[in-house]
């Protein structure tokens, strides 16, 4: 039994895969190498950092015709726009521009319409137009994107886990545990994995890390406690969390539980509370996988 | 609500909080181990042979180097090795929010980064449990082998790390082999 891990700075965080299997450690290394391509290849394409990227091109050219785009991109696009559904626009990544003017990414001197939000987003079949000028940022649900197509090269045979700074997906879940670190303090607090992806989230200033836009006034969320959100991929994990952030400020559990999310809140003192809501509940067959 | 989804979810947070309950850890000095020099060296620079060189920096050099990137240059001596067609690896230090983190950069013969791994992740939060009702707990179910403790435990998650003052040790880096090991 071979076990390798592995750390390099990708989607500006640090991106760890652990492997564990019944193999050399060489092909582990081989396996870790593939993987790391692939997170490698979303970075290039989603990232709102690169002025090269795919994501860049289209926020340059989308507002002006319809722009053919990546599988890739759609699907992650495709995503994004679900969740904005879903949520009746609380999570929405047409908020680039807001983080932009609050210097939280870099400018790339477009003009956008203020108005402009998800629903200006055209997404048919593989082309995508903006109906207003806008610009997308996927930094709220690509990251989980990437851990899951990293996942897609690593055998069912070897037990893997990647986590990209706070997303993080196990192929062999079932009993496992991960250490969650309680806001404000050095110490984890403890829970047993209850689905394959895992995002957690803490929205304040004052870490330059992780910011989160509340669409409806377009300002920063200040909330001290961390959100933890299980799901059964990193993409839908890594969204869910901003709709936990925000939801929770409207008192709406329903959301996670239609987008099959467990949503956790970890405050200062450690305690866990499942998001509450009118029907706050996890799905029932989640509850037996974690019990 | 219906009477039986309220239960499950009360009966589910309180699964959580129980299994939390007394599972705070302790913070202690936290560090994990990556890869060793000798397999960065073979990820990174694959069938090349490389000679360990000694590089000094002078102080005239720290500080340009220091002038061109922003960073300061906090090591007088480079650990370096050296490939046959100007390939450069390099180990070096970088501090992360607290405490070292070691890394392994390759430069190819322009000077351009080559490869990135982490080796060593010290940091001062929160880690390892050591406790063996734990593994009570776990069903392992179709993997027996998870069941080691090493494996259960390390997943740290919701810890965001700032990458910055990696790349500000990369971008040194690349400042460093423009200004000294070019000429080398």
């Amino acid at each position: 039994m071979a076990s390798l891990e592995r750390c390099q700075p990708l989607l500006g965080t640090f991106v760890e895969i652990s492997l564990r299997g019944d193999c050399s450690e060489d092909e582990l290394l081989r396996l870790s190498s593939a993987a790391f391509a692939q997170i490698r290849l979303v970075d290039e394409a989603m990232s709102f950092h690169r002025p090269d990227s795919e994501l860049s091109e289209l926020n340059r050219n989308a507002a002006q015709r319809a722009c053919l785009i990546s599988p890739a991109l759609r699907e992650v696009l495709a995503e994004a726009l679900w969740l904005s559904r879903l949520s009746g626009g609380l999570f929405d990544v047409s908020t680039a521009a807001k983080l932009v003017h609050n210097k939280q990414l870099p400018d790339p001197g477009i003009r956008v319409d203020r108005r402009a939000n998800w629903e200006d987003i055209d997404l048919q079949g593989a082309t995508v137009r903006f109906t207003r000028p806008l610009l997308i940022d996927l930094g709220g649900i690509a990251k989980g994107y990437a851990v899951d197509q990293a996942m897609q090269v690593i055998p069912e045979q070897i037990q893997c886990t990647i986590n990209a700074g706070g997303d993080l997906r196990m192929n062999h879940w079932q009993g496992q545990r991960v250490g969650i670190r309680i806001p404000g303090s050095d110490q984890l607090r403890e829970l047993p994995m209850c689905a394959a992806a895992l995002a957690s989230s803490v929205s304040l200033q004052t870490r330059n890390d992780v910011v989160i836009i509340d669409p409806r006034c377009g300002s920063a969320v200040e909330d001290p406690r961390s959100y933890s959100v299980f799901a059964s991929t990193a993409m839908r994990a890594d969204g869910l969390t901003k709709i936990a952030v925000l939801g929770q400020r409207r008192g709406d559990g329903e959301l996670l539980r239609r987008a099959g999310g467990i949503a956790l809140i970890i405050d200062a003192d450690g305690e866990v509370t499942e998001l509450s809501g009118p029907t706050g509940v996890p799905e029932p067959q989640a509850l037996a996988a974690c019990s | 609500m219906s009477k039986g989804t309220d239960h499950q979810r009360r009966r589910f947070v309180g699964q959580m909080l129980a299994l939390g309950g007394g599972l705070l850890v302790a913070p202690t000095g936290w560090s994990r181990t990556y890869l060793s020099v000798e397999q960065a060296q073979a990820l990174i620079w694959p069938g090349v042979a490389l000679t360990p060189q000694t590089v000094k920096l002078s102080r005239e050099q720290r500080k340009a180097i220091q002038k061109a990137s922003g960073v300061r240059v906090r090591q007088s001596e480079m650990q370096a090795w050296r490939g046959a067609e100007g390939q450069w690896f390099i180990v070096d230090h970088v501090i992360g929010k607290h405490e070292n983190i070691d890394l392994a950069v390759g430069l190819d013969r322009d000077g351009g980064v080559s490869g990135i791994e982490i080796l060593v992740y010290r940091e001062t939060y929160g880690h390892e449990i050591r406790n063996d009702r734990w593994r009570a707990q776990f069903h392992g179910r179709n993997h027996q082998e998870n069941l080691r403790l090493d494996q259960q435990i390390r997943n740290i998650s919701g810890a965001t790390l700032s990458c910055r003052h990696v790349t500000d040790g990369i971008n040194r880096l690349t400042h460093t082999w423009n200004l000294v090991l070019r000429t080398l």
